[in-house]
């Protein structure tokens, strides 16, 4: 289940609103479900409850949200008692001490009530509205689902495990978005990624609600399937968090050999994604294309460092060598699983629009945005660093070299984006050590040698 | 199938609670899905959770109609792979899978076990899941030459997690089966279909890691000819040294990587900066510091650093000795790789560390066939 997970006390106005108005709904429907179809109190339902308001401390943080285990103990509920069994589980496992003890604020704590109640409320009419039944005969007696209850009870399950999850990460996205200034379409997206495992959970809930009308001792074999599920999520997500810190270190290290591009690539990754930003690109993309501009001169490790920190102009097959390492970089990425795709944008950093770059000479329509976003803030850095054969540009001077070169080296809409937005302004651009012996091979170089 | 439990060695005194095609049919079905999602693990073989429906299969269907289901859904799987298994690797499953249910079959005609209902759905696939990994790491002792113990205790404890798990749902299963039917199996392949995603999502990103260090170590060995493929071909020894003396899987993993850091040092070195200045070493264990994943593996480097780094413990020092033993074993048969190394990484760790843990780690290379280096 997702939850806010926020606790800064002042939420935009937005969010309070929406807050409020998902937790006055949230309690007109759990109200009217009471009403419609009054809760029938058992030791098995005491237990859901117990075990849901447990579950909180075993969640998983996200960005902006946690993710709970609360999820197949509502289902169960569902399948126990009924709408209104699922409304109190979903209640005690959204409203627990430990919020309070975080210093939640009420907003946060209202909405994720509301929400979640509002969600499991929703499954649970669905789940009866499908003609399946719930277990519950009487006050701690229960009928449990035979062979003869299918396929019903399948098709009312299968709503419902689709349905409390759907409207539970749609309210939360929406909430994630007003208190993160985030668009919804990429909380949503990222949320959406959690769906496929939270109706396998469903089903989860669903056996659980059967063993605990058979057998309330039986209930702890869940223990172990969820919570190895959990741990091994808990531990994927850490690793894939630490991922983009793992690659920065390592190719920090090896970039930093050549004094002249130390730092290069993690600065051309905040240039890239500050303009993906500017563009108006999708969380995934940003992440996709910082990975590439980190990794977009993995080819030029191999190059021999006497090539490139070479000060005078490079011979025909020293020049060969540096064409190559976008291929070379490509080769390698391709290697990598999880960025794979990241290989024809690594290939193509050093294309140019009118097709005359290389190592493939494709001309604009033919290269990925990524890879024309990196072209631009690869020669920038380029530009505004020294390197053996040349002194660094001024900010100036780099941004006129980039207006030169828009709609013949560079994408125009990139380089229209990177000066409107100033990228590049805020950071601090290295400073040159000491130009002098590289200064008078600047105005003999061509562009290409300028950017190796 | 009602038929053929009447063969004398599959006989059971209990019945089972499904003895209808229709039944055999859905437990096929759900096997071949399990199966299909096989997990390809990092060393070659791969891991699964269908183990769990063999296991309640037994009581379910009957000794003879799960063997011969079991070996219907491994066929069958074997075709739908994306991936299919070799020859011989369906052979290997198959019979390890059949052992593995006579053996727990045969455990049913004891008493005490079939005495209770509570006791046989409890035992029965705690046995099955149990035989079936002590058959399949056996094999791969005799195969490989690796201590079997050891390999039995490495694979319990990075398995044992998803081991109980699996029996808790085919417990689960047997639970359920009574009054639900073949219906049950949905929501328990559901949750091992859980249980699996999660184990694979875990495998694929410790695999992107893997990957990814190789890639950049390899990108910065290639700028100089003596040194291409030394860390790779470091990291391979390592880890045939470390799994012949039968360290943990997580030890081994420990070791492969610092095997494939080990030179990072030296590579990040600076070349020149164009006017004859040339920058000092830095440390690999001060590249990898403050990278989480590498936390397990920095103080390898720092033993092979030579630092006086007095922090190591037992399994750290067997480790870099390990590490050191691969690096110098591959400069003894790559005689360029000794000329780009200063110095022998072996002559800097060899002396930290006890006679016997030499002793076990050169016993182990020279098992392997290699040709040792002088040790101080």
């Amino acid at each position: 289940v997702l939850q806010l997970t926020s606790v800064q006390r002042s939420a935009p106005r937005p969010f309070r609103i929406y807050s409020i108005c998902v937790a006055v709904v949230g309690a007109a429907v759990f109200v009217f479900t009471l009403r419609q179809q009054p809760l029938q109190l058992s030791i098995q339902l005491l237990v859901v409850v117990i075990a849901a308001a447990a579950s909180e401390m075993l969640s998983s943080e996200l960005p902006m949200f946690s993710v709970t285990l609360a999820y197949p103990l509502v289902m169960s509920a569902i399948v126990l008692g009924g709408p209104s069994a699922a409304g109190v589980v979903a209640l005690f496992s959204a409203v627990t001490i430990q919020d309070f003890r975080n210093q939640k604020p009420p907003t946060v704590i209202a909405f994720n009530a509301g929400q979640f109640t509002l969600s499991a409320c929703v499954g649970g009419w669905l789940y009866l509205l499908a003609g399946a039944r719930y277990l519950a005969s009487g006050p701690n007696t229960f009928d449990p689902l035979t062979a003869a209850d299918f396929p019903r009870v399948l098709l009312g399950m299968t709503l419902a495990a689709v349905a409390v999850p759907a409207t539970n990460i749609c309210l939360t996205s929406l909430g994630a978005a007003l208190l993160t200034g985030t668009r919804f379409r990429d909380v949503l997206r990222s949320a959406l990624a959690l769906l496929p495992s939270q109706v396998i959970l469903a089903f989860v809930g669903f056996l659980m609600a059967q063993v605990l009308s058979l057998n309330l001792l039986a209930l702890p074999l869940f223990a172990f399937p969820l919570l190895v599920a959990r741990q091994l999520y808990q531990r994927y997500m850490s690793l894939r968090s630490a991922y983009v810190d793992t690659i920065r270190s390592l190719i920090g290290a090896l970039e930093a050999k050549d004094p002249y591009t130390r730092g290069h690539s993690e600065r051309v990754a905040v240039y890239a994604v500050s303009l993906g930003t500017a563009m108006s690109l999708e969380q995934r993309a940003l992440e996709r294309l910082e990975y590439a501009a980190l990794l977009h001169d993995l080819g030029k490790l191999a190059v021999p460092g006497a090539v490139l920190t070479k000060p005078t102009r490079l011979q025909p097959a020293e020049m060969d060598r540096i064409r190559e390492h976008p291929g070379r970089g490509a080769e390698m990425v391709q290697r990598i699983p999880h960025l794979r795709d990241l290989a024809d944008t690594v290939a193509a950093h050093h294309e140019r629009i009118d097709g005359t770059g290389y190592p493939a000479g494709i001309d604009g329509s033919h290269m990925p945005l990524a890879a024309r976003i990196l072209g631009v803030a690869d020669s920038f850095d380029a530009m505004t660093t020294t390197r053996a054969y040349r002194p660094a540009l001024t900010y100036e001077d780099a941004l006129a070299e980039l207006r030169a070169g828009s709609n013949r080296q560079f994408d125009a809409d990139v380089v229209r984006v990177f000066i409107e937005n100033g990228v590049g302004t805020a950071q601090h651009l290295a400073t040159p050590a000491d130009a002098a012996s590289a200064d008078s091979y600047m105005t003999n170089m061509s562009f290409e040698e300028e950017t190796r | 199938v009602t038929v053929l439990p009447a063969l004398p060695l599959m006989a059971t005194p209990i019945q089972p609670l499904d003895s209808s095609w229709l039944g055999a049919l859905w437990f096929l079905a759900a096997i071949v899905l399990l199966d299909c999602f096989d997990i390809s693990l990092p060393r070659g073989d791969s891991t699964g959770v269908a183990g769990a429906l063999c296991a309640a299969g037994i009581i379910v269907l009957g000794p003879v109609a799960v063997i011969g289901v079991s070996l219907a859904s491994a066929v069958l799987a074997s075709f739908i792979r994306p991936r299919p298994d070799s020859p011989r690797q369906l052979v290997a499953g198959a019979i390890t899978r059949t052992l593995a249910l006579l053996v727990t079959s045969a455990l049913i005609r004891v008493p005490p076990v079939h005495g209770s209902q509570a006791v046989l759905f409890a035992v029965i696939p705690a046995v099955f899941l149990a035989t079936e990994l002590l058959i399949a790491q056996g094999s791969a002792a005799m195969l490989t030459g690796r201590p079997m113990m050891r390999l039995i205790r490495g694979n319990a404890d990075s398995q044992s997690a998803l081991l109980a798990a699996q029996w808790s749902a085919s417990v689960l299963l047997l639970i359920t089966y009574g009054r639900m039917g073949r219906w049950s199996l949905i929501p328990v392949v559901a949750l091992l279909l859980l249980m699996r995603q999660s184990y694979a999502l875990f495998l694929d990103v410790r695999e992107t890691y893997k990957a990814t260090v190789e890639v950049l170590v390899e990108a910065a060995e290639s700028q100089d000819d003596r040194r291409v493929g030394h860390a790779e071909r470091t990291a391979v020894l390592a880890r045939s040294v470390a799994m012949k003396i039968g360290l943990s899987a997580h030890e081994v993993e420990r070791i492969s990587y610092a095997a494939l850091l080990h030179d990072l040092g030296e590579l990040a070195e600076g070349v020149g900066d164009g006017r004859g200045v040339r920058r000092s070493s830095v440390p690999a264990s001060d590249i990898v510091r403050g990278v989480a994943f590498f936390d397990q593996v920095e103080p390898i480097l720092r033993v092979c650093e030579g630092d006086g780094y007095t922090g190591a413990t037992e399994s750290d020092l067997m480790a870099a000795l390990i590490v050191a033993l691969a690096s110098d074993i591959d400069s003894e048969y790559h005689p360029q790789v000794a000329a780009a190394h200063e110095h022998s990484l072996l002559d800097q760790v060899a002396h930290r560390v006890a006679p016997s843990v030499k002793a076990r780690a050169v016993g182990a290379a020279l098992r392997l066939g290699y040709r040792i280096p002088a040790v101080s």
